[in-house]
């Protein structure tokens, strides 16, 4: 792990979250979240999760970019940038004692970094292997392939990817039947 | 210091959360929410990521360089296989959620929150 991309990225990251939600129009918006999925990705790789990286790349920042440019252009593209000014006082101190509570619960997690704590131990707590030192010490034994990653996810943990993949085509089927159904209406009321 | 230089990038997550909620909160254009609740769910991965981070180790691909019996040299791959999961139902239901905007646009011509209530109030 680079100090210098530790000090600068999430300097950068705030500063481009905070743009993606202020920016009056809407495609600026858009482009500063691309730019904070690819900020992000470059986080997740400098913290040593490659293919979490790469997935938000690809994925976060390329897909999640399109998509709001599609609906900025089937939609309006400007925004009457006014904020929600009811109840100003409650939802900002909602916020706040939001912030404040995570970051009371944050003083008691692991030094970020230890592989002390329980979650990295080879044997929990109870008594039994952990799984993550399972993982690590089996994947390359059981399925030959060197990341260890792509183990779990396609082999040890098969019927999860699959659940996931019949999430993906349900949320495409409600788009494709959302949108379709819609265009049909409009023709019969033509 | 020592807990300090540990735990900040804790609290530049909870930063991250904090605007997201905000976005959530405030804003009246529905698409800036959508955008909110994005940035509320990278920084929840965010976190999950560099809660598997160990230092003087190497990434989850097997190396014969680091035997394999200290799992201390190697970082935990576990969370970064739930995420993944994560990131790819977080695009689905993103863009069902922007299929809902464009069909909400396509029968009350805005996406303002005020206007769309008054609209409903009208029907």
């Amino acid at each position: 792990m680079q100090p210098e991309l530790e000090i600068t990225l999430p300097f950068f990251i705030l500063i481009t979250a905070w743009l993606a939600i202020v920016a009056k129009n809407l495609l600026t918006a858009a482009v500063a979240l691309t730019v904070f999925s690819f900020l992000m990705a470059l986080a997740f790789v400098s913290m040593g999760a490659v293919d979490v990286g790469f997935t938000e790349a690809v994925v976060g920042a390329g897909v999640t970019g399109v998509f709001i440019i599609v609906v900025i252009f089937k939609t309006a593209r400007r925004t009457q940038d006014r904020s929600d000014m009811r109840f100003k006082y409650l939802k900002g101190l909602a916020i706040a004692a939001f912030g404040a509570l995570l970051i009371y619960g944050s003083t008691a997690l692991p030094i970020r970094g230890d592989a002390d704590p329980p979650m990295n131990r080879p044997i929990s707590l109870i008594g039994s292997v952990n799984a993550a030192s399972y993982y690590i010490q089996n994947a390359y034994k059981d399925a030959e392939t060197p990341n260890m990653v792509t183990v779990i996810l396609a082999d040890y943990r098969g019927y999860d990817t699959l659940g996931e993949v019949i999430v993906i085509l349900a949320a495409g089927l409600i788009c494709f039947l959302l949108l379709r159904k819609q265009g049909r209406q409009r023709e019969i009321q033509r | 210091m020592e807990s300090i230089l540990g735990h900040y990038v804790y609290w530049v997550i909870i930063a991250l959360l904090c605007i997201g909620l905000y976005a959530i909160m405030f804003k009246k254009n529905l698409v800036k929410q959508v955008i909110g609740l994005s940035i509320f769910q990278t920084s929840v991965i965010l976190f999950w990521v560099s809660s598997a981070v160990k230092w003087n180790a190497t990434v989850p691909i097997y190396d014969p360089a680091y035997p394999l019996e200290t799992t201390a040299l190697y970082i935990n791959p576990l969370p970064h296989t739930l995420m993944l999961t994560a990131i790819v139902v977080g695009v689905a239901t993103l863009g069902v959620a922007f299929a809902l905007l464009i069909i909400i646009f396509r029968r009350h011509r805005t996406l303002n929150e005020d206007k769309l209530i008054e609209n409903m109030k009208e029907w």
